[in-house]
Parts: C-alpha cells; structure tokens; sequence
C-alpha cells in the first residue's frame, strides 16, 4: 500500500510536469473521516481511474444538486436523497419528473464508499460509478438518457471549467458517473454516539442504549448475523421477512436463482432514525414497527431466511432497541455544511 | 466554487516528450519498489525474505521468527505474509463445492442422496494454514495470487457466490509430498487479531463475531425440503470451539502430491461434500462444555468442528 502510495504521488508529479490531465489527479488525494473499525479509508476504496480528489468531488456535489440531469428539469440525486435524511428519502417510493411513482425505497447514501458486493437493493450495480449513472436514465426517475445529460453539460462553460480541473477533459458519460461517485465515496458518518462507544467513549451511550446495543448483538435477536458491529451491515443479501407473494422479487431478479426470492440487501444502519420509511418498499414507518416486524418474525413467508424467527421480547427490550438504533444518529454528518451547495 | 490549480497547463508537443521520458523513469522506479519485497513467484529470482520452509513471517520483521501459538501455527497474522524464495512451486487447487457428489447449485434445490433436497443460500468457509509433509518433514506454504503475491493473512474465503474463490494457489517449495493438509477456518492467531482487518477478515466477509475478536470458520445456511432428514440443520455457524481442542479442524489430503516449480503451476482438484458437513453438524454430540451466547446454528457449528473428521469432508478428485 506505501508503494502504491508512492507510485501514485510520483505519477501525479509527472502529470503536473507534462501538463496533460488525463487519468491521474494533479491534486492531493483528499482525507474523509475514517469510522472507527474500517480498515481503509473512503479514499482507499477508490478504484485507481477514479482517485478521489477534492475537485472531483465538488464536481460531483454540484452534479448531485443539477436538475438539468432530469428529462424535465424538475429532479436532481438530491430531490430523493436529502441530507436531514441520512440522504435517504422520506417518501415510502420516490417520485420522479412528471410525478412519476419509483418502485422502491431510496436507500441512504451513507458509507457506500466501502460497499463490494453490489449496490442498490438488488445488488445490481457492481460499482458506484456505475450505479450513480442508473437513475439518471431510470424512465421513473430522472429519465434522461446519459449522452444527453453530457450535451447539456457540455453546453455549459462553467461545466467545461470544472470537468477540465477535475478530470483534464470536457464532461463525458464517464467522467460524469466518476464525478457523482466521488461525492457519494465522501458521504461519510463516522460521528454518532455509537461511533464515540467504538472509539472507547464509556459515557458516550446511555444506559437504554448500552442494553439495546447487547441485545442488537445477542443470540436473543440475532441482529448481528447481518447487521455487523462496525459497518453495521454486512453487505450481503438476505429475505428479512419483508417479502410477501406476489410482490417485488428484489435479487431474485438479478440472479434467477430460486433461493434469491424477496432478497435485499443489508443496508447499512447509521442514521437509520432518520431515513424513515423502511423496507426495500417504505411499508415500516417507524422504527418501533421494525422492531415488532422482527419480533414477530416477519410476515410469514416460506422464502423468509431461517435465521428470521420470532423474538421474545419484553416492552423494555423494544425500547432499549429503539434506542440503541437511535444511537447510531450522526447529527454532525446530517447538518454538514460541507454537503450543500 | 473550483479550486485554483496552478500546475495544469494545456498540452503542447514538449510536454509530450518530457511525459514519455517521466514514464521511463517511472518504469524503472516501479520495477525496483516491485521487487524489493520479495513477492515475485515465477522464477522472478526477487529479493530474499527472512524465514525459511515458507513460514508466513511477520511484514517488516525479515529476520525475525513469530512464536508459535497453542494452534502449532504462527503466533501472528500479518497482513503481508513473506513468501519463502524457496517456494517456487505453485500448487492450484480447484475446491469443487458438491451435495450428494453432484456439482452445488447455490440458490436452488439440490438433490440429497437419502430423500428430498437442500436449498443452500449461503455457503462460505475459510481455508489456511497450508503445511506439505515429505517423509515426516512438514513444510508450510502460502497461499499467493496469480502474479504470486500473497493473500492477506495467508487466508482463503471461498464463497459459494463468488466462483473465483473456488480456485487458489499456494506456493511451496517444489517437490513430490506424500500429504498435505489445511484448516477449515483461521489460526488461533488470527482468530484473535483485533480488527480492523482487510478483506478476506472484514465485516463484508458476513464471518465476523460481534464485539469479540474472532470469526466464523464456516457459514452455511440454507433449507432442507419436507422429504429431507429433518435433523439436518438449516444453519451452520462454525467458529472456534472450547477447550485444548479448541481450533479450526484440520484436513489431510493423501498424496503423492507432485509441486514442480520455476513457472510450472501443478494443480488439484479438491471435493468439499456439503451434505457430510450437514450430517457432521447433525450428529448426536456431548456439548455439555460449550457454553456460548449463540443460538442453536453455533451448536450445530461445534458439532460439525468436533465431529469434521468422522466424516469425508473433503476430498482429492
């Protein structure tokens, strides 16, 4: 990793001297807080053609905020991904231009930076790069196809400025897709009460939820099996419970694999106070509700995974979840000045 | 708001030459911090690590030799293991996951050789701990890359989701073995590494024990059909046991095993039968002295640790 390190700042010097951006940043890599318990830096993940740098991701930050990316003018990433939600949506389904009704949930946009195994619920995005591209063409969405989002940009000399600062070259499919990647790899919250517990702050969580924490990670809920101590998700694929007949297949529709029926992935659950609805289809409104969904043991489907079964869970023991779950708000990441225009 | 940046310039014909000389410079200046750890494999002939017998070393300890943990193992778990210069051989193996000895179906219903079927949804295990004996002497090896470079922590997860994970190498010295064997699971040392760990010991592994240092050795969950026998468990969680005997279960592979070396890759196929590891799981166990805080798919991974080797868990095709 020092070599790598050394290999990248040597080219960045020879890019600097020849004076072609091209691939390599001229710029130092940028430092976003590291929560406690990750082994890399969000930096890190960056594959190499997309090294993270500050301009890259102020490029992406005004793209995320860009309406101009909709068919109609009406809908940026930020429209469904607010930031005083956890960057999730606070609509059971988002809407997209022309009031157009979304199929799922949005998902928060916290800490993907780390995410390997796919993204969105389906998993179907392998890369960042690649999954933020997808809702700019979803039809539901923002339903704009990308050549043509990259013609609107281009049109644009304050565009052409910024594409050429951050990636040496007028905007293109990918160094668009790129730029939006980099400002979702900084989406970091790192600065919850649970976050200060990991880092060895005794007093950092209350009584309430020092017990929610234990019983989240104990053998009496088994909350753990997909939702893991630092990143709080896996990463995997699981049915929850939250599958019935008839309704959405989620990964199954990826793989076609029979054991794949009503999959989602494990989201991630910094911030979950506030990215409420849940469920890959919003149907839980509050926390409470998740909790009871879990202690009934989900909504009975055969597909359900065999590690889903009903709890006993005493009154206390509901609210000592809740507020364990609560815990793990970042109020610093959700009011960041640094993520707005 | 964008940010001023004084060195871009626009390109101009010197600037074309003066790059091309800066990526010669750059070629050889890789070429020399490529090679100064050693971790070139096909007859490279890189620079020397400390440690012999392809022990997994200590980064940044050459000279230096790990104690020995309860496990007969190192006693570290480092990042970067040293691949022995004498370890020019390169074993590959192919771990053909099978139920009822037909190639596993994840996701679907596979067919068990008694009655009904298994539908497995997640199956996964780690392999380490790789040791070659020739006429009693037993040597270590290392699990490397492709390009021969070695796998953090010296571990291998192979994951039913992941087909690549099914084939991996590891390097030893050349020579003709009468066995070899592996763990199913992670050194006591490594078991014990507090995180964060990189990937293949991360969270994202899904082998990760909450607010304890340690992993999971294997994970298998899945559904048996009605017709199935019903003692087999649709959960198996493996980790480190109790007591002396508390360790990854080790298998041994019957040789003779033949490792040529200098750019000859020599390769295995190696059979993992999930449907013994259900039946090793299901097998009626005294666990009156494991007490854990886990539900009953741990108790079914301890049956499956105590009980690995009355069963043919894996084996040489």
């Amino acid at each position: 990793m020092h070599k790598a390190r050394i290999l990248r700042r040597f080219s960045a010097l020879l890019i600097a001297l020849g004076g072609c951006g091209g691939g390599d940043p001229t710029e130092p890599l940028i430092a976003v807080p590291q929560p406690a318990g990750f082994a890399e830096t969000a930096a890190e993940t960056a594959p190499p053609q997309n090294l993270l740098t500050e301009s890259r991701a102020q490029l992406g930050k005004r793209l995320f905020f860009e309406a101009q990316l909709s068919s109609d003018g009406t809908v940026s990433c930020s429209s469904c991904h607010q930031q005083e939600h956890g960057f999730a949506d606070p609509r059971p389904v988002s809407v997209g231009v022309e009031g157009r009704q979304g199929k799922r949930n949005a998902s928060h946009l916290t800490n993907l930076a780390w995410v390997r195994t796919g993204l969105f619920w389906d998993g179907r995005a392998a890369t960042l790069e690649e999954q933020v591209g997808m809702p700019i063409e979803d039809p539901l969405e923002m339903n704009l196809p990308l050549p043509t989002a990259v013609a609107r940009l281009a049109a644009d000399p304050s565009y052409l400025a910024d594409f050429n600062l951050a990636y040496g070259e007028a905007p293109t499919v990918q160094t668009l897709t790129r730029a939006l990647a980099s400002f979702v790899r900084t989406l970091v919250s790192s600065n919850s009460r649970y976050d200060k517990h990991l880092r060895g702050q005794e007093q950092a969580l209350s009584e309430s939820e020092v017990s929610g924490m234990k019983l989240f990670f104990s053998k009496e809920t088994g909350c753990f099996h997909c939702h893991s101590e630092h990143t709080l998700s896996n990463d995997g694929f699981f049915n929850n419970g939250s599958f019935l007949e008839g309704g959405d297949v989620g990964r199954q529709a990826l793989t076609g694999r029979t054991g794949d029926l009503g999959k989602f992935r494990v989201p991630n659950l910094r911030n979950v106070e506030v990215t409420a609805p849940y469920m890959h289809d919003g149907s839980l409104a509050t926390l409470e509700e998740v909790v009871e969904h879990y202690a009934r043991g989900g909504r009975g489907h055969p597909s359900t995974d065999t590690q889903i079964e009903a709890l006993s869970l005493s009154a206390e023991d509901k609210v000592d979840l809740v507020n364990f779950l609560k815990s793990l708000t970042d109020r610093t990441f959700l009011s960041d000045p640094r993520y707005r225009l | 708001m964008r940010l001023a940046n004084p060195l871009l310039r626009p390109c101009g014909a010197w600037n074309q030459k003066a790059i091309s000389l800066a990526f010669i410079v750059a070629s050889l200046f890789a070429h020399t911090l490529g090679c100064s750890d050693g971790s070139e494999h096909q007859g490279s002939g890189g620079a020397a690590p400390g440690g012999g017998g392809g022990a997994a070393g200590s980064a940044g300890s050459a000279g230096g030799s790990p104690g020995v943990g309860e496990d007969g193992f190192s006693g570290e778990c480092p990042e970067k293991p040293l691949v022995s210069p004498e370890a020019r051989g390169v074993l590959a193996i192919n771990a053909e996951l099978r139920v009822a000895d037909k190639p596993l179906t994840l996701g679907e219903a596979n067919p068990l050789a008694e009655a009904g079927s298994l539908l497995p949804s997640n199956v996964r295990f780690y392999v380490s701990g790789f040791a070659f004996k020739s006429k009693g002497i037993s040597t270590l090896g290392t699990l490397v890359n492709g390009q021969g470079v070695a796998l953090p922590y010296n571990v291998q997860l192979i994951n039913a989701e992941d087909p690549s994970s099914t084939r991996f190498f590891v390097a030893v010295p050349p020579g003709t073995y009468d066995e070899f064997s592996f763990i199913v699971g992670v050194t006591e040392a490594c078991n014990e590494t507090p995180g964060p760990l990189k990937s293949p010991l991360h969270d994202a592994s899904q082998m990760k024990w909450p607010h304890v240092a340690g992993f999971l050795f294997l994970r298998y969950e899945g559904q048996r059909s009605d017709d199935a026998p019903q003692d087999l468990p649709d959960n198996i969680h493996m980790g480190m046991g109790t007591g002396a005997d508390r360790f990854a279960p080790k298998i041994t592979i019957a040789g003779p095993i033949t490792v040529t070396g200098e750019r000859m890759v020599s390769a295995l196929n190696l059979v993992f039968a999930l449907d013994a590891a259900l039946k090793a799981a299901a097998m009626q166990t005294d666990l009156s002295d494991f007490e854990v805080p886990f539900g009953e798919e741990v108790r079914a991974g301890e049956r499956l640790r105590r009980n690995a080797k009355t069963v043919v868990l894996f084996s040489r095709k």
